[in-house]
């Protein structure tokens, strides 16, 4: 498809076809419904002043407090009104345009090639007013390109059907228009596939092995600190301070069984709290596919619709923890270039997540899907070098000298014990060994590492920035160098303890493939 | 696998300083990248060998320009007289007012000033040493770093745009840093300092003449 949408380009600049011109595929205004949301948002923001005004404040200041409050109030809504009622946006064949404004007047103009992404969201109060933002992205990274809210759920369907037209018809699907109304040519217009479907099984068992006790534990912690910083329960020190004296008069056996207990409820809260985010976040996700783009749906009050063009794809993960290895099911992720939303709202969004949990299995067989010609089970995998392990040996041992150095003088025979770190560290060595893999194959990257979980990352070449050798002067002194594998939408992927000449034939032989793969977008 | 290395003895292109610069062959080197790419397709065929790949792109042994010494000294000691100034300030501060640890804060302040100083001095002719480029059909490589090495390999046909960037200083001197970026924020550009105007030139534009109209 690229290639040819690069052609459709050229041709169009070096000579228009008479009569070729762009195609209105859809238009339309903002939904009213967005009026309301607005100005409850308004209200929200001057109900403190509003109440300063009215309880807090006396006399004249009353009533300037209370006057800027409504003025702000006025100004906002009115900005709401001119912006709802100047809105218009369209797309046409060639590009998506949303103007605003009437001073002031704002045209943005955003070529379809250039549009990466199209995502949805409703949160539940906008799905009461049957409202969805629309938010449009490209492939400059910065956040989002134009941000349609809201939409009406019709419009906003009518631009997502049109838009993947044209991406089902390349670029310009201006071969298939007639009489200026666009029709689907059947050949690329494919029916919608349903790759993968997430039960409320693979929910629960998601929130049963996120390890979340730890943050209860957190949350609790900081529960009691917060309730002594206000002093709101005096009663409540007492109460603990009694249970105290109860478990000091208590042997060794109850006090156990009662830390016990609490542990059990600890992690039972843990796990309720993670299952309820693992149905709040993902119910209902499923994954299809139309062509060569993906879409994703889940959400249980606050819905989103996502779309993940394959050729965006910089990166894919999968990831076992501890208990999803054992369990044998994975989470399934995809970085993408200009996904335009930042780290931190990616993570909360899932916004890169392609399958929330699922079967290891399955999770292989999604990989084909989203990167073709890479097969995961297939994998020629190799060992990093073997020094590894006298490495971490060598570390431990150092560690161990420095302990002895320090300690022996002033903590006395306790700092024997450190002779366990060199053991520890050969063990980890050895460990690391074992797990820590990297495959050049199908014109794709592959590592995987982890000691207690394991994490696989497969990266197309085509879409491989730069590859970068380091070495620190310990690495140099064991003859060993890391690799760093640079994409546009992700952190850089890194392989330590290579030995140095197979991490130069690896950084060649990357880097020269990536070159001559093609890039696109 | 785990500890023979084949290439371990045949090559080793990292511990080299001694070699001798040896300009690429500019004009020719584009054409061989064309023709190797068409026989190779990346995605199906087999994995290129170190020696295959080697043909195209030759192992970095260009160097910087020397007077970019002089650069990276003067602008070394710049940035040096202000860090020492403030040192100075508190070594003096600490020698005349603090009556008991007065003067091991100010000797221990005056010897971190006066390594930076050695730093200084002597870093410039490391970094000149270590430094490597080549310029070849298909790959900008660089080596450099004085204690910690990185050698960059960035396909030519992943940058998106070329600068040339010239400061006062270097304007002085005569000099031009490359700088090429690729897309992608986190190590999106890399700079290539030291380069004689001319060379900046020729560089920039068989790297544009090596990419062709291939990025969008």
């Amino acid at each position: 498809m690229t290639s040819s949408e690069h052609e459709a380009e050229a041709s169009d600049a070096t000579d228009p076809v008479p009569g070729d011109q762009p195609v209105l595929l859809a238009h339309g205004y903002l939904h009213p419904g967005i009026l309301f949301l607005r100005l409850a948002a308004a209200l929200r923001s001057s109900v403190i002043p509003m109440v300063v005004g009215l309880f807090v404040v006396e006399g004249g200041v009353r009533w300037v407090v209370i006057g800027v409050a409504v003025f702000f109030l006025v100004m906002n809504m009115a900005y709401v009104l001119i912006r709802f009622i100047t809105f218009r946006y369209w797309l046409t064949t060639d590009e998506l345009v949303t103007t605003e404004g009437i001073f002031n007047r704002q045209e943005r103009r955003i070529p379809v090639n250039r549009i990466q992404d199209l995502s949805f969201e409703q949160s539940i109060v906008r799905r009461l007013f049957g409202l969805v933002v629309v938010t449009v992205e490209t492939a400059a990274g910065e956040g989002a390109e134009a941000k349609l809210d809201s939409l009406g759920l019709a419009p906003a369907a009518q631009l997502r059907e049109a838009l993947q037209y044209l991406r089902a018809t390349g670029s310009s699907g201006r071969t298939v228009t007639a009489g200026g109304v666009a029709h689907p040519d059947p050949a690329a217009w494919s029916e919608e596939e349903v790759v993968l479907r997430v039960r409320a099984v693979d929910l629960t068992m998601r929130g049963l092995t996120d390890n979340r006790a730890g943050a209860i534990l957190i949350f609790v912690f900081v529960l009691i600190e917060q309730a002594q910083e206000l002093g709101v329960v005096t009663r409540a020190k007492d109460v603990v301070d009694a249970w105290v004296e109860r478990f000091s008069q208590l042997d060794v056996a109850h006090t156990a069984l009662v830390a016990a207990v609490a542990l059990v409820v600890v992690v039972v809260l843990g796990w309720v709290v993670s299952i309820a985010a693992s149905f709040l976040l993902f119910f209902g996700f499923t994954l299809t596919r139309r062509g060569e783009v993906f879409q994703r749906r889940y959400g249980l009050l606050t819905t989103r619709v996502r779309s993940l063009p394959q050729r965006k794809i910089q990166r894919v993960l999968i990831e076992q923890n501890l208990l999803r290895r054992m369990l044998r099911v994975a989470v399934v992720r995809a970085d993408s270039a200009g996904s335009g939303a930042n780290q931190q709202e990616e993570v909360k969004g899932g916004l890169d997540v392609v399958a929330p949990l699922t079967p290891l299995n399955t999770a292989r067989l999604l990989v084909p899907h989203l990167l073709p010609g890479m097969d995961p089970t297939a994998v020629p995998w190799q060992r990093v070098s073997g020094k590894v392990v006298g490495r971490l040996f060598a570390e431990g041992f150092a560690g161990m000298v420095v302990v002895m150095a320090v300690g022996l003088p002033t903590i006395g025979v306790v700092a024997l014990a450190s002779i366990v770190l060199p053991v520890l560290m050969l063990l980890a060595g050895v460990l690391i060994y074992h797990n820590l893999g990297y495959a050049h194959a199908d014109g794709h990257f592959a590592m995987r590492w982890g000691v207690l979980g394991r994490y696989r990352a497969f990266i197309p070449l085509r879409k491989v920035q730069a590859v970068a050798l380091r070495a620190s002067p310990w690495d140099r002194a064991f003859g060993l160098a890391r690799l760093v594998v640079y994409v546009a939408g992700a952190a850089p992927t890194t392989l330590q303890h290579l030995t140095r000449s197979d991490a130069v034939r690896l950084q060649r032989e990357l880097a020269h493939t990536a070159a001559r793969a093609r890039f696109v977008w | 696998m785990s500890g023979i290395d084949p290439l371990e003895n045949s090559r080793s292109p990292d511990d080299d300083p001694a070699r001798e610069p040896a300009p690429i062959d500019a004009a020719s080197s584009p054409e061989v990248g064309h023709e190797s790419a068409a026989e190779v397709d990346p995605v199906a065929g087999p994995a290129f060998s170190h020696e295959q790949l080697s043909a195209s792109t030759p192992e970095p042994q260009e160097r910087l320009d020397p007077k970019v010494v002089v650069y990276w000294l003067v602008s070394g000691l710049i940035s040096w007289v202000f860090l020492g100034v403030l040192l100075g300030g508190v070594a003096l501060f600490a020698w005349f007012k603090w009556s008991r640890f007065g003067m091991p804060v100010a000797i221990a302040v005056g010897a971190i000033a006066v390594l930076l100083l050695v730093w200084t001095l002597i870093s410039p002719t490391l970094a000149y040493n270590r430094w490597r480029f080549s310029v070849g059909a298909d790959l900008l490589l660089a080596r450099y770093g004085i204690l910690f090495i990185e050698e960059k390999a960035i396909p030519i046909s992943r940058m998106q745009h070329i600068d040339l960037y010239r400061g006062v200083v270097e304007r002085m001197l005569g000099l031009t840093t490359l700088i090429v970026f690729t897309a992608g924020t986190e190590g999106a550009h890399f700079r290539l300092p030291g380069l004689s105007l001319l060379r900046a030139r020729e560089l920039r534009d068989l790297i544009l003449a090596a990419r062709g109209d291939d990025v969008i």
